[in-house]
């Protein structure tokens, strides 16, 4: 179960709080939609979550635990612009590696050629439908809904628990956000993983959310 | 239209009517029916030639840059040119907005810098561009800018940060014109647009995201264009907001001009446009009544019926995978993951084309 | 289909192979450097033999650059100041550079208290003028090659620090580099992969204007006299030198060494 206890968050300088005394839980298998007007702090929530922010007070559990603050984080984010969310002078391979447990132990030269000798790799880059060239090129020669392929890919490689997705598919054409979001859904039926999503698009979230979360409540 | 699109119209035994020998494309009506196939493209019932053409027309467009190979070592890599727009035909009728959907991040930003005639320094662009059933040249199209064709950008970054609103919509007076006369057109503009006159005195980080947006609109409109260019004007809004955000495009449409609207948002484009052009691979695939997106059935192009069954109210599914698979297409499915890996490999097209810059 | 298709726009140069010719600049340069450090080394002997009989040529075929009043080759001698001037300036940029990575970088991940600390350094460095400074260490060094290589590596690194520590604090809060955290990375892999290729082509560029800079401060203390010893032909001493006997006429001891 992934829990918020008692949250209060504000950004430095900000003298209004985002959040105070907010709580809430997902189950695992669960896909959460967060809704929210514009402004209110969907995505700080999600990053949050992902532990990308450390929260004033109140903490954020995961099966009862705080987030680890080494190692790969139970909770992965995937985030609207792929673009920040891949390093710019890295190739698109050890971008990918990263994902995996272990890899960076082993130098990054040798897990670009052992990555697709890897059979979860192989699956979740077949099923993301990630060419094979794709793998040596540097993130600005890819487009957006080839990197978020890269973002979603490496987040689900890293077994996580649960996973935020905030505004994934907004800027990508229907077709790539069909076949992202059929993967994903795939993916977290078969590990049993939870989901947390933010979309503007009503249809999208009526698609895929099991529960809505309505923040300004 | 380039000849493989119009092979494709002919093969599909769609009637087409040739009026290709004159320059600005004479109409024979000046109007036509709802979802009337037409040179092209489907109509809307708002789409108007009053004048017997387009306001903006579009043909052949093409752009490329100048590149290194990818695929290349990085000293031995040689430039090659690597086409990001490839014979692109789009049409402006009166009164009707146009939305060009499309992945961000696919070429539709140079689609309208190429109309607004900004080009960028190592691009080659070619193709022909009538405004109002003249044709334009590269002077031309920057004569334009702003008197008939105006942009309308993404955000209030677009504004200078240390001037104040008023004198930045207000501009420089052109030709025989008058400070006073551009202070009066300002001041009348934002009285339309519900701004109030002390708006005019304010620095753009002072605005509010709705008095930005109308700002920017008054900008654009200050030279009275008969065409807007809006590049994805409602990023980060929601559905209900963008719509109503684009209640002022719409209410320029209806006084007889036309909106060129660049957005990645299909539904927002299904919602507030008339005419939907369906922007793929550097290319628009379809242009279309906005009616004709009820089903998948009077779709025309494979890509244009993949995004109705991928849309999220329909079926979310990728279908027609063959049919679409361009650079974004998936891979096989049901083959053993090796052979499956070097099938795409295969069956890849030569790097020449997709690389880098396709969607 | 007769269609009138117009150019809209060229790019104004074609095909220029930038990265060749990149290549080909650093290469030429490179060489050049190398070649004229090796043979002022060599000419270092020479350029310090006198020759009592020829001296204050001016410039001939024998001497293209003439003699000075002891009978020094000037062409010998410009080349042996040159490579001592190479040589400090790219010891002393180097220590420079090194020293401004190992503070910028510090300050960046150090925490608040490193930071205000290295800041205020940074600062303190900037306000006071290089020349006085480098006269200061120089002569307490003993003067000598050591003597003016330290001052100038002390003097020369805090704009570099600050544009290191600038760099890493930015990609210290990047999105990327939250990313690979969340994913497991440690803090080698995040310092190795995803810092060090956005530092290095400041720490190159740092280094290489920290060069020309260096040899001109070097040759400013030397022509001062706070820095090297007479004896050694360097492009400092030979201008200070040249100064006296600028007023004889001899421009060709000042020409062409400067």
């Amino acid at each position: 179960m992934l829990e918020v206890k008692d949250l209060a968050f504000a950004y430095p300088g900000a003298s209004r709080l985002l959040y105070c005394d907010f709580s809430f839980c997902v189950e695992a298998g669960e896909r959460v939609e967060l809704r929210a007007p514009s402004g209110f702090g969907k995505t700080t929530l999600c990053r949050i979550l992902a532990g990308y922010e450390k929260p004033l007070a109140g903490e954020v559990l995961v099966d009862g635990a705080p987030l680890p603050k080494r190692g790969a984080s139970p909770v992965q984010l995937i985030l609207q612009h792929p673009e920040l969310a891949v390093d710019p002078r890295m190739r698109m391979a050890d971008t990918l590696a990263e994902g995996m447990a272990g890899s960076r132990e082993r130098s990054l030269a040798g897990a670009r050629s052992q990555l697709l000798s890897d059979g979860e790799v192989c699956r979740v880059v077949e099923g993301l439908g990630i060419r094979e060239q794709w793998l040596s090129r540097f993130p600005h020669e890819l487009s957006g809904g080839e990197l978020q392929r890269f973002c979603v890919a490496r987040a689900l490689l890293a077994k996580p628990k649960y996973l935020i997705a905030d505004e994934i598919s907004t800027m990508l054409d229907a077709v790539t956000q069909a076949q992202i979001w059929g993967f994903i859904l795939e993916e977290l039926a078969r590990e049993n993983c939870g989901l947390v999503f933010v979309s503007h698009s009503s249809a999208l979230s009526a698609r895929i959310a099991t529960r809505t979360v309505n923040l300004s409540d | 239209m380039d000849s493989r699109e119009h092979e494709r119209f002919h093969a599909e035994g769609i009637p087409h009517d040739h009026d290709h020998g004159d320059g600005a494309r004479e109409h024979a009506s000046s109007r036509h029916a709802d979802a009337q196939h037409h040179h092209g493209h489907d109509h809307a019932c708002v789409s108007r030639h009053p004048h017997g053409h387009h306001l903006l027309q579009v043909e052949n467009l093409c752009v490329s840059f100048s590149m290194y190979d990818p695929d290349e070592p990085f000293f031995r890599a040689r430039k090659r040119d690597v086409k990001v727009i490839d014979n692109l035909g789009i049409s402006v009728h009166e009164g009707e907005i146009v939305a060009v959907v499309g992945a961000s991040g696919s070429g539709k930003t140079l689609l309208a810098d190429a109309v607004m005639g900004l080009f960028e320094p190592n691009a080659t662009v070619t193709g022909t561009v009538w405004f109002d059933g003249v044709q334009q040249d590269a002077l031309g199209l920057s004569e334009l800018r702003g008197r008939g064709l105006s942009l309308v950008p993404q955000s209030v970054a677009h504004l200078d940060p240390l001037m104040k609103v008023g004198a930045q919509v207000e501009g420089l007076p052109r030709g025989g014109e008058t400070r006073q006369a551009r202070r009066r057109r300002r001041e009348e503009l934002f009285s339309r647009y519900g701004l109030a006159s002390e708006v005019a005195e304010m620095y753009p980080h002072e605005l509010s995201g709705g008095m930005a947006r109308r700002v920017l609109l008054c900008c654009a409109l200050m030279d009275s264009p008969r065409v807007i260019v809006a590049d994805e004007p409602t990023p980060g809004l929601d559905l209900e907001l963008a719509v109503r955000a684009m209640e002022d495009f719409r209410a320029f449409a209806d006084a007889g001009n036309g909106v060129l609207l660049i957005t990645h948002d299909i539904e927002l484009a299904l919602r507030v446009a008339d005419r939907v052009a369906v922007f793929k691979d550097g290319t628009v695939v379809e242009e279309t009544a906005v009616a004709n997106f009820a089903s998948p059935d009077t779709l025309r192009h494979p890509f244009s019926r993949a995004l109705w069954h991928a849309l999220p109210e329909h079926g979310f599914e990728v279908v027609g995978e063959n049919e679409v698979a361009g650079a974004e297409g998936s891979c096989g499915e049901g083959l053993l993951v090796g052979d499956a890996l070097e099938g795409i490999a295969g069956a890849d097209t030569p790097c020449g084309e997709g690389a880098g810059f396709t969607c | 289909m007769s269609e009138l298709v117009s150019v809209l726009h060229l790019p104004r140069v074609r095909g220029a192979e930038n990265r060749r010719r990149t290549l080909v600049a650093c290469v030429v340069s490179a060489m050049l450097l190398i070649v004229l450090t090796v043979a002022g080394l060599v000419a270092h002997d020479a350029a310090m033999a006198t020759d009592f009989t020829r001296s204050n040529l001016a410039p001939c075929l024998s001497h293209p650059f003439g003699t000075d009043w002891m009978g020094r080759d000037m062409l010998l001698r410009t080349l042996a100041g040159l490579s001592t001037s190479i040589l400090i300036g790219l010891a002393a940029a180097g220590v420079s550079a090194v020293i401004a990575l190992v503070l910028g970088t510090a300050a960046a991940l150090g925490g608040r208290k490193v930071d205000a600390a290295i800041s205020w350094l940074i600062d303190l460095m900037m306000g006071i003028p290089h020349i006085i400074l480098l006269i200061l260490i120089s002569y307490a060094l003993g003067k000598g090659f050591i003597g003016v290589t330290v001052g100038v590596a002390l003097t020369h690194w805090p704009s570099l620090a600050r544009v290191i520590r600038a760099e890493v604090l930015q990609l210290k809060d990047s999105t990327f580099v939250a990313a690979a955290r969340r994913l497991g990375a440690s803090n080698v892999h995040i310092a190795l992969r995803h810092m060090l290729p956005y530092v290095l082509p400041q720490f190159v560029v740092g280094l290489i204007l920290l060069f020309p800079h260096a040899i001109l401060h070097e040759a400013a203390v030397t022509f001062l006299g706070f820095g090297l010893s007479p004896e050694q032909p360097a492009i400092g001493i030979i201008l200070s030198e040249a100064m006296s006997y600028l007023s004889a006429g001899m421009w060709w001891l000042a020409v062409f060494p400067g």
